[in-house]
């Protein structure tokens, strides 16, 4: 009987194992967050900064990076989206100010998330946005036109091989609001 | 009999010799970069043919030689410590041997991507065609682009009834016309879920992925017409959505951007003019083919539990703005889009006038047409 | 426990009758024997799905189905035969030799063992049954990738019979690692335990540790379709590339859960057939496990394209590229036990020769696949689908159909034909190769794989694919023959049944009775 206890105890272990592994696999979601921000893996920025350059970044001279922006609506949401201008140029540590224009096509109101996407990945956390519409859901009344303002900075810390800076929002429609009866059926 | 024979034997060879037998390795592409992608396929394919060749014929002369019939006594040896050290050692050294080489291709890949300046092409995957922004060509405060969507009609691939043709699912209606030995960086990002851009020609295979943009760059150092592939499953109509892009000289592409534009500019014209509705109609036909016929067939009866029927449906022959309303914003959570960005506005009409108008749909409902100018009212809201 | 006393208490009544016999079955022989048939059933049912896909690619245009039918058969016969076909017959080969190759009368949990068979087919239902469903089975492909899956009706059916089948493998491998840990005949050190044993100790950490990860994942998909939450999803904030690292995580294990236990097998049978020792027995062992560990490192090189910085490109591909070494170990191990032996070319020998051969063709186009630059050639296209055929078919299922020749003189106590196995073994060897090997050539060309349609050029070598698919797969109704037969007549087998054969399950009778090593053996250290 011994022999059971032992059983018992492995059987334990390896059940416990099993419930580690299935928390685990959810766990990788924020690790994989935090691996993306340490190393820009997929471009993504994450949240608003403040203005503020470190001494280190002090060091190294401003230098002149293009910065191009890009609009991307996704499933079919009924809205133009687009960049008030198509490409800037900005000095390193500078603050710049852009925006962008969405307007309404419909009779309805849209709840609209914007996410944005830096390529190239690795310079991701070095474009610090100070304000942006893609902090929050933006909301739009039919047809309505509006101007959405971006300011932001790139770190002097940027890879000295990046020269060229794509800065992309994608549209996304969260909600709408019918403001008339219509139904299409199937 | 030997002139029958010969030409049997001539028969048999040009159908071993025909192209396509022989198709069996990578191309070679016509950039730098696909060059020595190949270069360096075929310095390993042959690092591995030649330990296919030591390991596996070691091997069957042992088999041979140490059957049963030719040796008896079976000896008795269990391990080899110098052996076993030795063919652990000389594999790694292969290996590195094959990484090294690999790695200083993987970075002058990812060197070209950071070089400065280029051309940029946003390439949006939608179910199931590509959308091409050229960024620095702009019409107007938005870029030029186009759709391009599979034009091997359903009677060569669906119904068989007709021969093949030449670039039988290799063909789209608008190709990515680029100059030559310019620098392009193709943005890739995807309108729905994940699609995948492969020119195998440019040694180039990037995900298109919703919400984020991917890059690839490339220079294509020989005019021509390259064809490509999505290579990412996308759902039902995964393999009908080519990529054609057209490397033409710097002159020539100047030239077709200007085209492009004029055609654009002429669009205006054309919303202003009076249609008929037998020329909505042909028009309308045409683009149905394209653009609808892969859900909603040919026959607009769709496909049951997939795609509804166009052919006797009550939006299409009864409810006109409810038609132009599905067709610019699309239905929410089907497979149905907005074609607002798809189709300019000669071309909307067009093609719902040929669906209010075929299948009989004309007879049952009320048979009423769409002009371009009813697409116009509609975007600014007065229809 | 209770449940191994209750059988020696029943010692000498045998089985029960009829249909009960099969579903209350505590006995580790049963259990295999239903694990094999059902595998057995699920690989022809996969495999006709396999013919549906050839035959609508023998030539160019759409003949038999549309692209929905078609997607949803390429996502079956992926699901069907990894989870169908080959896991469960792996389980059921270790249930079948595990205790009877460490001298243990049953396995640790008998009736968790019981539940873990019945669940498999349950799942199996539920994933079938959305065949007669608004929405229909599954199309987006074996690796489920978000958002496509997403949009998908009937996720919630594939979901729940994914976990299903992965609670019945957690089930099947805590049962494995008990019984080798605790069930050992008494002198058996592990490193004196039989490879195939040593192959599926590994292979069940290896399941304990990445099915709970594949649950995760579909729950995940489950709570983005149902429970508003944006995992995957980029509208929220999620990312879609984060589902590949996470079925990845999961993928990539998986596909030597597949392969390791036909490692074992095959060193088994090599030795037999040369007549002479495994060589170097340790240094099996320590491949299995390094091949285990590294494989928890090397995910992202299914993901080449995804768009990853330089520096893990680099990773993966370093990682994935060290992964020959253990896996060359084995193979001049084999090697090196055939030479100098005294070689008999029996039916199972021969699988597993074609085992090595064929296994170290697809290694060696997996060594090319590693190589990042060439990837983005190679990636998706129909040279993928050749390399991993190469590893699974001629490898994983190869190595299962030897183990069924090599030991079913043991469970039936007959002979089998060894003429009509050689013939099996022929056909099987020749549709394979002329199945398989054109698709390197069309992937090469640049044939993306799940196409339900292609360009012409790639035309003629499609043609002789589906004709070796069709070879192949009509030789399997060969086997079934053959397995039949063997089981109601045959030459009369002996306990040792071949004479190079070294293990305790060659010292009882043929066929095993139904309870075996009731008292211990003693083995020598």
């Amino acid at each position: 009987m011994a022999k059971n206890n032992f059983s018992s105890k492995i059987f334990l272990y390896l059940v416990s194992a099993v419930i580690f592994m299935f928390f685990f696999s959810f766990m990788l979601v924020p690790l994989y967050n935090v691996f993306c921000e340490v190393t820009g893996l997929n471009g993504k920025i994450y949240g608003p900064s403040s203005f503020f350059i470190k001494d280190r970044e002090k060091e190294k001279d401003s230098r002149e990076i293009r910065i191009k922006f890009l609009s991307q609506v996704n499933e079919s949401a009924p809205v133009k989206f687009f960049p008030s201008s198509n490409e800037v140029k900005v000095w390193t540590n500078k603050v710049s100010k852009t925006s962008y224009i969405a307007e309404n096509t419909t009779d309805k109101q849209l709840t609209l998330t914007i996410i944005p996407s830096v390529s190239p990945g690795l310079a991701a956390e070095n474009v610090k946005k100070i304000q942006c519409f893609c902090f929050e859901e933006q909301v739009l009344m039919p047809y309505e036109r509006q101007e959405w303002p971006v300011r932001f900075y790139v770190s002097s810390e940027v890879g000295d091989n990046v020269n060229d800076i794509y800065l992309s929002y994608t549209l996304f429609e969260t909600d709408r609001v019918l403001t008339d009866n219509m139904n299409h059926g199937k | 009999m030997r002139y029958k024979l010969g030409l049997f034997l001539l028969l048999i060879a040009s159908f071993y010799t025909s192209a396509d037998w022989l198709d069996v390795n990578m191309p070679v592409g016509v950039t730098d970069i696909s060059k020595e992608v190949f270069e360096l396929h075929m310095a390993i394919f042959f690092v591995t043919v030649a330990i296919g060749v030591i390991v596996f014929g070691f091997m069957f002369y042992s088999m041979w030689r140490y059957r049963r019939s030719n040796n008896k006594k079976p000896a008795k040896f269990k391990e080899n410590h110098k052996l076993e050290i030795l063919w652990t050692v000389i594999p790694t050294l292969i290996l590195v041997a094959m990484a090294v080489p690999a790695s200083v291709t993987l970075k002058k890949i990812y060197d070209h991507e950071a070089e400065e300046g280029g051309m940029d092409i946003q390439v949006v995957g939608w179910q199931w065609k590509w959308q091409y922004k050229y960024l620095d060509e702009q019409v107007g405060n938005k870029p030029l682009s186009f759709f391009a969507n599979l034009t091997t009609p359903p009677d060569q691939y669906e119904y068989n009834r007709v021969e093949k043709g030449e670039n039988y699912l290799l063909e789209v209606d608008e190709e990515v016309v680029v100059p030559v030995n310019t620098p392009i960086r193709f943005l890739i990002t995807s309108n729905d879920v994940i699609h995948s851009w492969y020119m195998s020609d440019f040694a180039v295979k990037q995900d298109a992925i919703p919400g984020f943009i991917n890059v690839a760059k490339t220079t294509i150092n020989e005019p021509g017409i390259y064809r490509g592939n999505c290579t990412e499953l996308c759902g039902e109509r995964h393999a009908y959505m080519p990529i054609v892009v057209r490397a033409v000289t710097k002159e020539e592409y100047d030239e077709w951007v200007l085209e492009k534009r004029e055609a654009m500019e002429q669009l205006n014209f054309l919303t202003e003019k009076e249609w008929t509705a037998d020329e909505l109609y042909a028009q309308g036909e045409e683009i149905y083919k394209t653009r609808c016929a892969a859900c909603h067939q040919v026959n607009g009866a769709g496909i049951t539990g997939f795609y509804p029927a166009l052919a006797g449906s009550d939006v299409v022959m009864n409810d006109k703005t409810g038609q132009i309303e599905i067709l610019m914003e699309g239905i929410r959570g089907s497979q149905m889009q907005s074609f607002a960005e798809q189709l300019n506005e000669v071309d909307m009409a067009a093609v719902i006038t040929f669906t209010r108008l075929a299948w009989n749909n004309d007879k049952q409902g009320d048979g009423t047409i769409v002009v371009p100018n009813d697409i116009v009212d509609y975007k600014k809201g007065d229809l | 426990m209770s449940a191994v006393i209750e059988n020696h208490d029943h010692e000498h009544h045998g089985p029960q009758k009829g249909i009960l016999r099969w579903l209350f079955t505590t006995n580790h022989k049963d259990i295999g024997t239903l694990y094999l048939w059902f595998s057995f059933i699920m690989f022809l049912t996969g495999g006709a799905m396999a013919m549906g896909i050839r035959a609508e690619l023998f030539e160019p245009g759409l003949q038999l189905m549309d692209p929905i039918r078609y997607n949803q058969l390429v996502t079956m016969h992926g699901l069907i035969m990894i989870f169908g076909a080959v896991m469960p017959a792996f389980v059921g080969l270790a249930n079948w030799l595990i205790p009877m190759q460490i001298g243990a009368p049953d396995m640790a949990l008998p009736r968790m063992n019981n539940l873990s068979f019945w669940l498999l087919p349950s799942a199996f239902i539920i994933l079938l049954s959305t065949a007669f469903m608004e929405g229909g089975l599954p199309g987006f492909g074996w690796t489920f990738y978000a958002p496509l899956s997403t949009n998908y009706p009937n996720i919630a059916y594939f979901v729940f019979a994914i976990h299903v089948m992965g609670i019945s493998s957690i089930m099947g491998s805590i049962n494995v690692i008990v019984t080798i840990m605790n069930m050992r005949a008494p002198g058996m050190t592990l490193m004196q335990m039989p490879l195939f044993v040593w192959s599926w100790l590994i292979t069940a950490y290896l399941l304990i540790a990445v099915m709970p990860v594949l649950a995760g994942a579909v729950t995940m998909l489950l709570m983005d379709a149902y429970f508003g939450t944006s995992f995957f999803d980029a509208a929220g904030g999620g990312d879609p590339v984060l589902f590949q690292h996470v079925f990845w995580f999961f993928g990539h294990p998986e596909v030597y859960i597949m392969i390791l236990p036909a490692f074992g097998i095959t060193s088994h049978i090599i030795s037999t057939f040369s007549r002479k020792p495994l060589f170097g027995q340790s240094s099996m062992v320590y491949a299995m496990v390094s091949i285990a560990v590294l494989s928890f490192v090397v995910w992202a090189h299914h993901m080449f394209t995804v768009g990853m910085p330089l520096a893990a490109e680099l990773f993966f591909m370093w990682a994935t590229m060290i992964i020959a070494i253990p896996t060359g170990v084995k193979v001049f191990n084999w090697v090196a036990t055939i030479f100098k032996g005294s070689i008999t070319y029996e039916t199972p020998m021969l699988f597993a020769i074609a085992f090595v051969v064929l296994f170290t063709i697809g290694g060696l186009s997996g060594l090319m696949l590693a190589i990042t630059p060439a990837d983005f050639q190679y990636h998706d296209t129909y040279f993928v689908v050749a390399h991993f055929h190469y590893v699974l078919v001629p490898g994983a299922i190869f190595s299962i159909m030897a183990a069924v020749y090599y030991w079913l003189p043991k469970w039936t106590g007959n002979m089998y034909d060894e003429k009509m196995g050689k013939l099996h073994f022929w056909l099987s060897f020749v549709g394979v190769n002329v199945t398989f090997f054109p698709q390197h050539f069309v992937g090469l060309a640049g044939m993306p794989r799940r196409y339900a349609d292609y360009a012409l050029q790639f035309a003629e070598w499609n043609a002789v694919s589906s004709v070796g698919a069709f070879l192949f797969g009509l030789s399997q109704l060969l086997f079934l023959y053959i397995v039949i037969k063997t089981v109601f007549a045959g030459k009369k087998a002996t306990a040792q049944v071949w004479d190079g054969a070294e293990g305790l399950e060659w010292t009882v009778d043929s066929p095993a009775p139904y309870h075996t090593f009731e008292t211990p053996p003693k083995v020598n250290g």
